[in-house]
Order: C-alpha cells, then structure tokens, then sequence
C-alpha cells in the first residue's frame, strides 16, 4: 500500500474512532448496556501500532487522546498517557507480535486493554469521585473484540487500496 | 547497533516526556482554570462529532414522525390541545398567585422575586461516568457554566462546561452534585446530594429531622445558584441506622433525568418589577437570541404533599 493511502485509511480509522466514541446508546437503553461498547479509539490505536508501527507514533497516540479527552470531558491528559503507554509497549513488542497469530495478537490487546482500563480508573478516582465496578473488566474484552475486528477486515481494504 | 539503542532511549525519553505531560495537564485541569481556553478551542472543533453522534436518533425520529399514521398525528394532537388547555388553566391560576405574592411583597418592602430567561435545548449526548448530559446550545447562545438546567417537571442540574455550540450539564444525581433543599411540608433545610446512581441523599440529616416518606424537597435557594422552590425530588426512604449518627436518606429526583430530551437552561436572573399595582411582569425578550424564552418566575413547587 502506498503511504497516502495509508494515510487516508489512518485518518479514516482515527475519524471513525471519535465518531464511535461520540455516539451514544438510545433513549431508555438499560444502563449496563454501556459496558459492552469497546472502546474504539484504544482498539484503533493498537491496530496501528501492532500492523504499522512507523505511521502512528506515541505522540500522534498522545495528541488522539487529548482529542478523546475533549470529547468525553474527561481529565485533559489522562487518555493521552494511556494511549501513549499502550502505543510505546505495542511498537517496542511489534517485531514479535508481527510474528504472532490474529488470536495471539487479540490476547496482548486484551491485556494492554485491561491495563489501560485499570490506570484510567486509578486516575479517575485519584481525581474525582469514582466507583469500582466489576464491568469494568467487560470493556476490555469487547475491545480485543474489536481489534481482531479491524485486523480481519482493514486487510481486503488495504489491498484494494494498494491496486 | 549503537544507532538501535539510541533510537530506543529516544522513544523511552519521549514518552516518559509525553507522562510528565499529561501529569501536568491532569494536575493543571484539576486544580486550576487555565486550561479552560484549550478545552473550549477543542471542544468547539469537535462539536461536530457530538452532532453526528445525536443525527441517527434524530433521522429515526424524522423518519418515524413522516410515516406517523393520520390517526395517531390526530390522536396526539388532540393530546396535546388538551394538556394545553390544562396548562394554561393552571397558569392563570398560577398568575393570579404570582401578582398577589409580588402585592404581598411590595407591601412588606421585600426585595422582588427574581426572573428568569429561559433557553429551550435538545439534549445530544448522554455520558454515565460523570453523569452529565450535552445540550446543543453553548456559550454562543448565552449558556455559561453555573447555570441551572430544568426540565418539565424538575430540577435536572446545572451547566459545567461550554464550548460554542454545545455545553455540558452534570445531573443532579452525580455524586459531586449537591444542592440546598428545604421540605415544603415542615420548612426543614437541607443538603442533597447524588449518590450515584438514579437518586439523591440528604447530607447530614440530624435524626431528629422532621421529614417522612413523601415529602417534597425543593430548591431553598441559598448559596444562589438555584431558584427557590423549584422541585428537587420526593423522599423515598429515610431510616434510621442506630451505628449511623445520621437519617439514611432515599430521594427520587422529581426531573425525569432518564427520559427528557428538551430542557430549559435559565440564563440570567433579574430582579422583577415591584408591581404592586398589578402590572404584568416584564417579559422583555432578546431579539438577537431567537431561542431564548420569555423571562418566567421560577418557584413552581406548590405545598402540597402526595397521599
């Protein structure tokens, strides 16, 4: 694939991302139902990190997060360090994980999710009156969920962008 | 090798800058103002994805009311013209009280009741954790942070971020929400505050509180943020827990925080006209503003208690 088509799909995705983010359940929907929405941008930045490491580097990954922290009004700089860490561990891990299955690169996402998660809780409630829940650990599993997503599908995309 | 390494100790380096960064930021944002200007440059540019996530709900509602059947558009509007005629029923009714009260106060020399100028918002985000809303009006439309926000039949919350075109309400329910109630039964004081979840506690409240199961809590006004009277909530529980110095307090918010989509922002507050000779109130409306509502007494909250 070309570099500005690279370029395009990368911004597409990070726009996709902030949409999904943006956008909320419907009126009357149950609450727990939030949980089950993975967190795309997270799942967005690893793709790029684990599949093309050279094209977003950590501070692309901390500016996307200041942009995520606008967006939910969140503590400026919080998304900013996690996306930043996760990035800095998927890229120095990159040249293994290349090596690695869909499923085995699902189980690092899961695992820098659920970290993500846990530092993002620890920030909050350092910061403001936060809550522990034990749901907490759904969202990381939804998006391992949509990373393995990506991965499947950007494929057949990239390849037709290459033509 | 040697160029490996170093290109190694750069990426650690930037990152450990990019940490000390954001620990700054978040310190910065927490603790003081000047990070506001950033959020609100920002928070503008991204608006468009906060109307963009709202446009699937607002198409289906579009889609959904074109293909209303005729006798369901009859139905509702016959709905509707009734509740009208009940409202406004109550209104003159309302207004007669207003006039006496505003007489009352004339007489007595007290300071007039307060007015406020209303702004009609569509709500167009829903965040859990803080449990805030986004409205889409913002600071262009005169919204800034503090204000009150109301819906029919309650107090919703008030205004803690702005950008433009949008803003942000914190629910009453939030946990770092807290507003001074009175009990409209007994006259009592007292502080409610979110828990959390879909309802309120009182902060405090001594054991030998005069409030039962079904008392109306209403705005009390003090501190000036919120309008005297408004309804807050009704009391759901209040037990007492002889390991706890305090009631144990249940109050179910009066707004349905849950289900309202249109809700009234209150802008400005001025002081109405001491009319005791019974003129109408001024209601003087901007024209540079067309969203903005005619300016309207507050205290609705009448005492009367359920059952």
């Amino acid at each position: 694939m070309n570099p500005e088509s690279s370029n395009v799909l990368l911004f597409a995705t990070v726009l996709g991302a902030l949409l999904l983010s943006a956008a909320r359940l419907p009126f009357g929907a149950p609450d727990w139902l939030r949980w089950l929405g993975p967190d795309w941008a997270l799942a967005v930045v690893l793709y790029w990190a684990v599949i093309a490491p050279r094209r977003l580097g950590v501070i692309s990954a901390w500016l996307f997060g200041v942009l995520l922290d606008v967006l939910h009004s969140d503590l400026l700089g919080l998304h900013g360090l996690v996306f930043a860490s996760a990035t800095f561990a998927a890229t120095r891990l990159q040249p293994r994980l290349g090596l690695f299955s869909i499923a085995q690169q699902t189980g690092f996402v899961l695992l820098a999710a659920a970290g993500a998660e846990l530092v993002r809780v620890a920030l909050r409630a350092a910061a403001t009156t936060t809550d522990f829940s034990p749901f907490l650990l759904v969202p990381p599993l939804t998006t391992a969920a949509a990373f393995a997503l990506l991965v499947a599908a950007f494929p057949r995309v990239v390849n037709r962008l290459a033509q | 090798m040697g160029s490996l390494f170093a290109r190694e100790a750069t990426g650690t380096h930037r990152l450990l800058l990019l940490i000390a960064l954001s620990g700054t930021l978040m310190v910065l944002d927490q603790n003081t103002p000047w990070l506001k200007p950033l959020r609100w440059t920002v928070g503008t540019a991204l608006s468009p994805l906060e109307f963009a996530g709202h446009a699937p709900y607002k198409a289906a509602a579009y889609v959904s009311n074109s293909f209303a059947s005729r006798a369901a558009l009859y139905r509702q509007v016959a709905g509707l013209e009734r509740e009208n005629r009940e409202l406004h029923a109550a209104a003159l009714r309302y207004a007669a009280v207003a006039r006496e009260n505003d007489r009352l106060r004339a007489l007595f020399n007290s300071q007039a009741p307060l007015r406020y100028e209303t702004l009609i918002a569509e709500l167009i985000g829903l965040s859990v954790e803080p449990k805030e809303v986004i409205l889409d009006k913002g600071s262009r439309h005169g919204v800034s942070v503090g204000q009150p926000v109301i819906d029919a039949v309650g107090l919703f919350g008030q205004v803690v971020e702005t950008t433009a075109v949008t803003s942000r309400v914190l629910l009453v329910t939030d946990p770092s929400h807290a507003v001074p109630v009175y009990v409209l039964r007994s006259g009592v004081r007292a502080i409610a505050v979110g828990d959390g979840e879909a309802s309120l506690t009182l902060k405090y409240a001594a054991p030998t509180m005069d409030i039962r199961v079904g008392d109306i809590l209403a705005c009390s006004g003090l501190g000036g943020r919120f309008p005297r009277g408004y309804p807050v909530g009704v009391v759901a529980s209040a037990t007492q827990d002889s390991a706890e110095p305090f009631l144990r307090t249940t109050v179910q918010p009066s707004a349905a925080l849950d289900r309202s989509r249109h809700l009234l922002v209150l802008l400005a507050n001025t002081p109405a006209d001491n009319t005791a000779a019974g003129e109408e109130p001024n209601s003087a409306t901007d024209p540079a503003r067309p969203d903005a509502g005619e300016s309207a007494d507050i205290p609705l909250a009448t005492a009367e208690t359920p059952g």
